[in-house]
């Protein structure tokens, strides 16, 4: 056999037709007589519904409908996850809106420019409400409520009845309020939906193409939504423009598509548009966390006591969940912690909802944690990276079940964290760092560092997937995952054509259709190539099992001799002139009338802990307060790596995002609510010039949970960069007395500090969490049912 | 956005006289924009008289060694002109830190002149906005105003002037030529912009239907010794927290002559004659810098989250006649 692709660098292979402008997306499709949806978005943040008006823009040209949630009658939105059933939200807002942008009306018009016109002649009378916009006043007592009838604003909360109690003891305790800021997920296409009904004569009575990373989910969720039968039901997912964890179930918006191309029994679409996709996609992060670190004068770590709030949103949105879920599960990082106090608080605020972005939960454990970790090594004057080591689990205790109940399948935390230092030439770096402060330079040099470890492809989920060899010798493989640019049909063909030995190009991808694929989980939480490649490994495995029971036939010998042969054969062993081709394969499958096709559900032994060290180095101007990036090495363990080159751009991409969000990514709103950073001007993504050239290496730390060894890659470096940006725009500034700066780091924020630290007014980074933790109910005992979850 | 008729006439007067005679007309350049405020119903206009073919895209010579510059000369192509490099690099550079390639490439000079404030509440038809809708109050006063004026502004308004190039033109003593109903007009570029006062809606002293149709530059011996810097939230794709172009002419250690505007400090670029006064004769120092710079600034009136704009302009104008002044030739 010619040697085997796996751990190779392969090209893409779906990209000559991105690369092409040939990618069709939601928006390409050409639907005969479709018609175009615009929503009618509140202006306020909070207020009372007193009327709504719809005449003058069911009048206007091109119109064909106007409807509100009174005319619809829709069911509430299906949370793709639930922090409170009681929060209900209707697709159209009924009574009271609850954010700006809260959709309130939608037209149906010939054109999307008549649907778009006719929005604003929509008239909505509202009478304002008291909006709450951060949740730390959200939990305050006298906080205006957004469910009036639960008696707060806390959507979801619990702790353990220890509280501080797990610090006693400890000689040293760090504290700090910690901010994770709301961050925008901002893919490149924004959420985008086209709805074809039909009727009885057609395959199907609802056929749904749109931008989603699990259309299966999506399926499910529309036909339980609209009473209809799965079968009845497609769900298509074409090229997606990213998603990053942004694009999750039958969201409002979907939900009133659906409604109104059944009402009218026409096609409809709905494209949204950046300043939308900006109010309406799921934002994320949204944490105020009260951390402390106990150690001992030696710097071992006794216990950690955390008070975390998360932001829902409105509408009990999923993203504030992840407090009390991935980021408590992941909140003893890579360290021995023999006891951790949880304190969560799911809020309401009344701002977009919030959702997953890009490690939901993980990425803000792993802040949390770092940042205790550079406060612990400044307080006892150890370096940061003796600190960890000295509190990292060793490699020899894997299989290892955390004190908050996850099971870590295997890790050696050391091994990418002397990698990095060696790509960042740490001891230089320090030299150079202690030389410019001699010199009393103004731009200083500050090296961050950050060790983490995160869970992926968890849930309990398996994966189906098929493969079926035609008789022309092509395979197609389906899969019920969904990806949308991680480079599935490269890495999964990969997967085949060494279990067939046949050559890439014979091999079609075909995913995200639920007429094609029976069941699938979608892609996210870093799960597809682990949960969905296994799955394809195996259809492969079980398809060539069958193929050698044919040829055995075929070639009358007995199964256990034949082989794969070098040029991609089926032979027998010993005997060069009995071969078939996979081609001829097919054909006498064919022949038999059966398919040579083999299909599998396959089940992982279990979440996967993929972990990594970043090393980043900056510059801070101290006249100025601006940081400028000048390196980062991103170090990550994703357990065997199947193409170094897909795996790459996931650091790269993940990192570049994960920088972003230490130095200049923030949702803002006003104190009435609305947002002020609602353009892609004013919300600081950044330019190729911001981002410092990425240096990523890996380290290869298998996982016993699937056949091929791989942890999920797609989070990490999101999560590893984050804190080591931030511990870097510390570090420079350390000797000057600052142990804390919240993200984003802007040049406004480092020079306050610099300017307090100066005039020895630095405000401490620690203030007592409101009183609403004292009063959450006690977590039961038992296992933490989050334990295994990484499901976006 | 609601229906508009859309215009091409054949010369400057029909333009003119069409815009004059109907008060809810516009006179479109590269729409980048206008366009943008018609979608977000900020500007309602129901007829756009599409200028760009009608105003100069030429740059021509003038005899004082100056330029002029059509009104429909695009950003891209005026940033690009070797003249311009040469003569006013400060005018080159304001120009390339502004928006992005793409939106340079349509937008004119006369559109990116009268382009309004990015204010975030006069570009949300939802919030109360004097400029918008004069009488209805002023969000930014309470409410988010990072962005927002230090110096000049009034209780109706506190938002800047967004423009990079008007501020490198205030500074050039340029000179903006009208064309209106009445005839021509020449305005000088840094009066062209007016503070708020209590009508914040008028950005400028143009009257409705004056269309302009050129720029001079007058020749300036030390044009070469000048520069362009903004501060900003991000490399590209950000408009300026605060600007400064200069330009300096210093002779045996003395300032000669000196030119400074600054940018994201006012509602109209802000030629910073105080500290031109101060610093003419002075040695060319840091410390003369410094002063002449708080001279200008002393009567800055922060808001609440700007205040960091005072000591930034500052720094920024020292770092930048510092750098000047130690440019080749300039000793
Ligand atoms: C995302 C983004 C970022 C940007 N960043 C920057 C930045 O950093 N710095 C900066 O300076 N600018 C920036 N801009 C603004 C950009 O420079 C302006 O939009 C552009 O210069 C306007 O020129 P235009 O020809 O497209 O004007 P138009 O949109 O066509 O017109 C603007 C106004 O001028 C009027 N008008 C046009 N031509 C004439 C004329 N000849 N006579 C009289 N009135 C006329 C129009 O009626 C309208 O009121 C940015 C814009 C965007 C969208
Ligand atoms: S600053 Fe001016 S533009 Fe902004 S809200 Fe106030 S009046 Fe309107």
């Amino acid at each position: 056999m010619p040697g085997s692709l796996l751990g190779t660098e392969v090209r893409r292979v779906e990209d000559p037709e991105l690369l092409r402008g040939e990618g069709s997306y939601v928006d390409n499709l050409a639907i005969e007589g479709v018609l175009h949806l615009a929503f009618v978005r509140s202006p306020f943040a909070h207020a009372e519904i007193t009327g709504i008006d719809v005449s003058e823009a069911e009048k206007a040209d091109g119109v064909v409908a106007v409807y509100t949630a009174a005319d619809l009658g829709l069911p509430p939105v299906r949370q793709f996850m639930e922090v409170n059933r009681d929060c209900v939200r209707p697709p159209l807002a009924e009574g009271r809106v609850r954010f700006v942008g809260d959709p309130v009306a939608v037209v149906v018009a010939e054109t999307r420019a008549a649907a778009a016109d006719a929005t604003e002649l929509v008239d909505v009378d509202y009478e304002p409400l008291d909006a709450v916009v951060d949740p730390e006043s959200a939990v305050a007592p006298d906080a205006p409520l957004q469910f009036p009838e639960l008696g707060s604003n806390i959507a979801a909360g619990e702790r353990d009845e220890i509280g501080a109690g797990v610090l006693d003891g400890a000689d040293v305790v760090v504290r700090a309020r910690i901010e994770n800021q709301r961050v925008a997920v901002v893919p490149l296409e924004g959420n985008a939906i086209a709805v074809v009904p039909g009727g009885p004569g057609d395959e199907h009575d609802l056929t749904i193409h749109v931008s989603t990373q699990a259309p299966h989910a999506l399926w499910v969720a529309a036909a339980k939504t609209f009473g209809l039968d799965r079968e009845r039901v497609r769900v298509v997912a074409p090229h997606v423009g990213g998603a990053f964890g942004g694009k999750f179930g039958l969201i409002a918006e979907y939900e009133v598509a659906v409604g109104v191309a059944r009402r009218l029994d026409r096609p409809v679409k709905w494209v949204e548009t950046r300043s939308e996709n900006l109010q309406s996609m799921p934002h994320s992060r949204a944490q105020v966390q009260y951390a402390e670190l106990g150690l001992t004068a030696d710097g071992e770590i006794t216990g950690l006591h955390c008070r975390v709030i998360g932001d829902c949103g409105a509408y009990a949105g999923f993203g504030g969940g992840f407090a009390l879920g991935p980021t408590r599960t992941m909140s003893q990082g890579v360290y021995r912690i023999p006891r951790i106090s949880f304190g969560a608080i799911a809020a309401l605020t009344n701002t977009t909802p919030t959702g997953a972005f890009r490690g939901a939960g993980r990425p803000e454990a792993a802040a949390m944690l770092e940042r205790l970790m550079d406060l612990a090594a400044a307080e006892l004057g150890m370096d940061p990276v003796e600190l960890r080591r000295r509190n990292f689990l060793r490699p020899d205790e894997f299989p290892y079940t955390t004190v908050v109940g996850a099971t870590y399948d295997s890790g050696d935390y050391d091994l990418p964290l002397r990698e990095a230092l060696r790509l960042a030439g740490y001891e230089d770096l320090r030299e150079e760092q202690a030389r410019r402060i001699e010199a009393g330079e103004q731009v200083l040099l500050g090296i961050g560092v950050s060790t983490y470890v995160e869970i992926t492809g968890g849930g309990g989920g398996g994966e189906y997937a098929s493969v079926e060899m035609s008789p022309e010798g092509r395979a197609t493989i389906k899969v019920g995952t969904s990806g949308h640019g991680q480079g599935h049909p490269t890495s999964f063909a990969m997967l085949l054509s060494d279990k067939l030995g046949i050559p890439l190009e014979s091999v079609d991808f075909v995913q995200s259709d639920t007429a094609r694929i029976p069941r699938g989980g979608g892609t996210g939480g870093s799960r597809s190539l682990q949960v969905g490649g296994s799955a394809v490994r195996e259809a492969g495995e079980l398809l060539l099992r069958k193929a050698k029971e044919l040829a055995a036939s075929r070639l009358e010998a007995d199964v256990a001799d034949v082989e794969l042969t070098a040029d991609g054969r089926l032979g027998v062993a010993g005997v060069p002139t009995a071969s078939l081709s996979w081609a001829e394969l097919a054909t006498a499958a064919a022949e038999d009338g059966e398919r040579l096709e083999a299909n599998t559900d396959f089940t992982p032994g279990g979440a996967t802990f993929p972990f990594g060290a970043h090393v980043s180095v900056v510059e801070v101007d101290t006249e100025t307060g601006f940081v400028r990036p000048l390196r980062h090495i991103a170090v990550d363990d994703c357990g065997r790596v199947l193409n170094p080159l897909i795996v790459r751009g996931q650091q790269q991409g993940g990192a570049a995002q994960g920088i972003s969000q230490a130095l200049w990514e923030q949702v803002t709103y006003d104190e009435d609510g609305n947002p002020v950073t609602g353009t892609l001007a004013d919300y600081l993504v950044p330019s190729a010039v911001e981002i410092p050239a990425l240096e990523t290496a890996n380290t290869e730390t298998e996982t016993p949970h699937n056949p091929l060894g791989a942890k999920g890659i797609g989070e990490s470096a999101t999560i590893g960069s984050t804190p080591a940006v931030q511990n870097a725009v510390v570090d420079a500034l350390k000797h000057l007395g600052v142990r804390h700066v919240d993200m984003p780091l802007t040049p406004q924020r480092v020079w306050r500090a610099v300017r307090d630290a100066r005039a020895g007014t630095l405000p401490s980074p620690w203030r007592e969490p409101p009183q609403a933790f004292d009063t959450l109910p006690v977590r039961a005992e038992g296992p933490n049912p989050h334990a295994d979850e990484a499901a976006v | 956005m609601i229906p508009f008729d859309y215009r091409r006439p054949d010369d400057i007067g029909t333009a003119v006289a069409t815009v004059t005679g109907n008060p809810r007309a516009a006179f479109l350049g590269g729409g980048t924009n206008l366009v943008d405020h018609m979608k977000l119903g900020v500007a309602e206009p129901e007829l756009l008289v599409d200028v760009t073919g009608l105003t100069s895209r030429d740059i021509e010579r003038l005899p004082d060694g100056g330029l002029r510059v059509g009104a429909g000369v695009r950003n891209s192509d005026l940033a690009a002109d070797p003249l311009v490099r040469e003569r006013f690099p400060v005018l080159a550079q304001a120009l390339l830190s502004g928006a992005s390639g793409q939106l340079r490439n349509l937008a004119t000079t006369g559109g990116n002149l009268l382009q309004r404030t990015r204010c975030v509440y006069f570009q949300d038809v939802t919030t109360p906005c004097n400029k918008r809708e004069p009488g209805q109050g002023c969000s930014a006063l309470e409410g988010y105003h990072r962005h927002h004026a230090v110096l000049g502004a009034s209780r109706q308004c506190v938002a800047v002037h967004p423009s990079d190039l008007a501020v490198a033109l205030a500074a050039l003593d340029a000179v903006v030529r009208v064309q209106g109903p009445g005839g021509e007009r020449t305005i000088p570029a840094e009066t062209l912009h007016r503070l708020p006062g209590e009508h914040p809606e008028r950005d400028t002293v143009l009257e409705h239907g004056e269309l302009i149709t050129a720029v001079d530059l007058p020749g300036l011996p030390f044009g070469p010794r000048s520069r362009y810097r903004k501060a900003r939230d991000r490399a590209s794709f950000a408009f300026a927290l605060v600007s400064v172009a200069a330009a300096l002419d210093v002779a045996g250690g003395l300032v000669r002559d000196v030119r400074i505007a600054f940018g994201g400090l006012a509602h109209k670029p802000w030629r910073a004659r105080l500290a031109e006064d101060a610093l003419r004769g002075r040695p060319a120092a840091p410390d003369e810098f410094r002063a002449a710079a708080e001279a200008e600034l002393a009567d800055a009136q922060p808001l609440r989250d700007n205040g960091f704009k005072v000591p930034m302009a500052r720094n920024m104008l020292v770092s930048v006649l510092t750098e000047l002044s130690a440019e080749d030739g300039a000793a």
